[in-house]
């Protein structure tokens, strides 16, 4: 037992203060501007991931034959991917996504479907997930950029994440449930350093990192596991919640109370998304 | 041309002889058990549990080894440890992804005989997506008419391995690496 609660502490504590301390070195870094500062977060967060999934997994499968071993590329490619969509514009940009989403799509689908369902089947999957992926990751970075703070989307996200970790592991992996958790307290650090010092925006790397990386979660815990599928479709859309009223600023008036009421329609989306999964499944504790 | 066609008879006849001492069997699932132990889960107490479903045949010739063979299809699906929150984990992405890899086979590769019960026969096994030699010690219990008055012949079976030879390393070593297996197998006479 001992063993196992040594492995959380290193695998999802330390990622966390880590990201905690590094991202906040990097935010208040006066010599940099926003736009070398994301590419920075993205990989710091991207590195607390790959090291938190190694912990928990116990080691990086290369190359991978399952579609959770693709889980730390597809965080990395996401900083990658990301960094390109900061630097591109127009249609360019539009394709820079398009083949991250696809990317990211093929590595989770093709050890599942592919060869196992009808050939149309699997491209309709394909494609689906492959759009899902297209326009959330587009709709949280444009529509938050608009509407929302960064510190608001962060906490979308974080939350998203974190009730994601308690979905996976009542949904059969505990792993995953793990890494999720990992991830969503280094989103939840990040939102809580933004809400201190206040960037002006956000950027396109981390809302891409989470799109990539928390859309692959849910649907392997849905494709391997038992995490019902609505239950993953109400995670997915939860941190859509900020963007809900009218557009706000990172130092605006009443912004706490923004964040309260914008958190709480988030949580509320969550909430029904843990009905869903107490419903349809019987959960599984993990005690036997 | 009489003395030729006689040879080639002859040979025709030695050849189907030595081909007829080779029997092949199936295995029945219902007398059959693939059984496995894994433990001390927390170093506290051992855990049991099964496959339920699984097919197989072996080709047996007692006088010559070196021509039997033995394959194996399991699957993983089945598992059962008489917990259905831990089957549930078993066969999902921490363990042994059965979804993605529905199946574990066993194909021998070579059968020694020690004694008149007693082999050991080697061969790929495959799970979680992964191949390995093992090596099975295999004892004949016995053999003779079954109900039906069919010909039936019982083994039973046993090999360790380490779970993280077939990359399934979740929650170790809090569950140890080495798993038992002890396999009884009744097998009719095809």
């Amino acid at each position: 037992m001992g063993s196992l609660i040594g492995q959380g502490l290193v695998g999802i504590a330390l990622p966390t203060v880590l990201a905690l301390i590094l991202n906040g070195l990097v935010l208040k870094a006066p010599t940099l501007t926003e736009s070398r500062k994301w590419p920075l977060i993205g990989l710091i967060v991207a590195g607390c991931f790959v090291f938190s999934y190694s912990v928990i997994v116990g080691s990086i499968a290369f190359p991978p034959r399952e579609a959770t071993h693709w889980l730390p590329f597809i965080t990395i490619g996401a900083v990658v991917f990301g960094s390109m969509l900061q630097f591109t514009s127009g249609v360019a940009r539009s394709i820079v996504r398009l083949i991250a989403a696809l990317a990211t799509a093929w590595t989770v689908l093709q050890s599942q479907i592919f060869g196992r369902w009808p050939l149309l089947i699997s491209v309709e999957w394909l494609v689906a997930v492959t759009l899902i992926l297209f326009a959330t990751s587009r709709l949280i970075e444009r529509g938050g950029a608009a509407r929302s703070t960064p510190t608001e989307i962060l906490l979308g996200m974080a939350l998203a994440a974190g009730f994601g970790a308690i979905a996976l592991f009542l949904g059969g992996s505990a792993i995953l449930g793990q890494i999720c958790g990992a991830f969503g307290l280094v989103l939840a650090g990040l939102a809580v350093l933004t809400f201190f010092l206040a960037p002006a925006h956000l950027g396109p790397i981390i809302p891409l990192i989470y799109v990539l990386a928390l859309g692959s979660l849910l649907l392997n815990g849905s494709l391997f596991s038992d995490l019902p599928w609505p239950t993953s479709g109400l995670l997915w859309i939860a941190p859509f919640g900020v963007l809900i009223g009218p557009p706000a600023t990172p130092l605006g008036k009443n912004r706490n109370v923004r964040l309260l009421v914008r958190g709480l329609i988030v949580l509320f989306v969550i909430g029904l998304a843990l009905v869903a999964l107490f419903l349809i499944v019987q959960p599984n504790s993990n005690e036997y | 041309m009489i003395v030729r066609f006689t040879l080639f008879a002859t040979l025709l006849a030695l050849a189907g002889i030595t081909s007829a001492k080779a029997d092949n069997y199936k295995i029945d699932p219902a007398h059959s058990t693939i059984l496995f132990k894994v433990g001390p889960y927390l170093g506290i107490g051992n855990i049991y549990g099964r496959f339920d479903t699984f097919t197989g045949n072996f080709v047996f010739d007692a006088n010559n080894p070196a021509e039997d063979s033995v394959k194996v299809e399991i699957n993983a699906d089945s598992i059962d440890t008489n917990s259905a929150a831990r089957d549930k984990d078993l066969k999902g992405p921490d363990f042994l992804n059965a979804k993605q890899f529905p199946t574990a086979t066993f194909k021998s590769t070579a059968v020694k005989k020690v004694d008149d019960k007693d082999y050991e026969v080697t061969g790929d096994f495959t799970l979680h997506g992964i191949t390995k030699p093992i090596t099975l010690v295999v004892q004949v219990i016995g053999t003779g008419p079954g109900p039906k008055g069919e010909t039936r012949l019982g083994t039973e079976s046993t090999a360790t391995l380490k779970r993280s030879d077939f990359d399934v390393k979740a929650m170790l070593p809090a569950i140890p690496d080495d798993v038992e297996l002890r396999i009884a197998v009744e097998a009719v006479k095809q």
